[in-house]
């Protein structure tokens, strides 16, 4: 599963870092370091609905405050 | 140097958060004070976001600004596109007409300056003999790399960042005017002050939001592109 989060600078603004080491750690917690992949992107422009992840092509709009939820539903579900 | 990212003595606690987070240890203790030594600090800004204490601030520009439009200068605005991050909703057309109502002549995304420095970056990739080359579009990097890694410069692109690149063409094609970037990051505001002929000075989007909020400025939603 790949897992790609936008570092461009309005994503930067809502937040993406802590989206990174949010999903880093719930990543590690669980176990699954060799079944997702997780990397960064440049600008996907779709600034306004930040901060955009995508899941295997699928996009989704995360912030600081949804990531654990988000990586219950679409990460750890799903993988 | 003047001093963008300072101190508010009164805050300070002396915790050492600030010289544990600092990504070059450019911050020392007297007096029981933390003190950022501005030769050596690259203007990340993580010392001020970590501050338990707020303690820490950032310079403003706002009445240099203010004086420059009550002056009579025509002040052109180089808006960083992250704006629409910053004020929900809000379109180029509808910041460009508040920043009007605080007397800017007109505004314009850096990516205007963004465009012209891509052009320049694809010719180095085309024809340059290194083999790695580092972007010089933010200011910290460029800081980081010249005040602590300066064996790494000959790898530095020697090309204007899109801030700078932007000023320079609005001051060609406006002649005699101000150019005022706004945007997210304090280490453009050295960026400015340091080469003097292209960006007059910088507006955090923290200023700008007091600044409208002063004047009784309320941003339209309206992303419609005309």
């Amino acid at each position: 599963m790949k897992v790609t989060v936008c570092i461009g600078s309005s994503c930067h603004l809502k937040g993406s870092r802590r989206v990174v080491e949010g999903l880093q750690y719930l990543i590690g917690e669980n176990n699954l370091k060799d079944k997702v992949e997780l990397g960064g992107t440049f600008c996907m422009n779709n600034c306004q609905n930040g901060v955009c992840v995508t899941v295997d092509d699928k996009s989704f709009s995360v912030s600081p405050d949804t990531v654990e939820d988000f990586f219950k539903t679409e990460i750890l579900a799903k993988v | 140097m003047a001093e963008f990212l300072k101190l508010k003595k009164s805050n300070c606690k002396n915790c050492y958060k600030c010289i544990r987070h600092c990504p070059v240890k450019s911050i020392r203790f007297s007096g029981n004070q933390a003190n950022i030594i501005a030769d050596e600090c690259i203007l990340c800004g993580q010392c001020f976001v970590v501050c338990p204490q707020d303690a820490k601030e950032i310079a403003d520009s706002t009445e240099r600004v203010k004086y420059f439009i009550e002056s009579g200068e025509k002040v052109y605005a180089s808006l960083a596109p992250s704006f629409v991050a910053n004020y929900d909703g809000v379109g180029i057309e509808s910041i460009t007409s508040a920043l009007k109502k605080l007397g800017f002549a007109g505004a314009e995304e850096t990516a205007v300056g963004a465009t012209i420095v891509k052009t320049e970056y694809e010719r180095l990739v085309r024809e340059d003999k290194r083999d790695i080359i580092i972007s010089s579009c933010c200011n910290s990097v460029n800081l980081l790399i010249q005040k602590h890694y300066p064996e790494a410069l000959p790898y530095l692109a020697d090309v204007l960042s899109p801030m700078q690149a932007h000023c320079q063409d609005l001051k060609k094609r406006y002649p005699g005017c101000k150019t005022v970037f706004i945007g997210p990051c304090v280490s453009k505001k050295e960026e400015a002050a340091r080469y003097a002929d292209y960006t007059d000075d910088v507006l955090t989007f923290e200023e700008l939001t007091t600044w409208f909020k002063e004047a009784g400025i309320t941003l339209e939603k309206n992303m419609a592109r005309t």
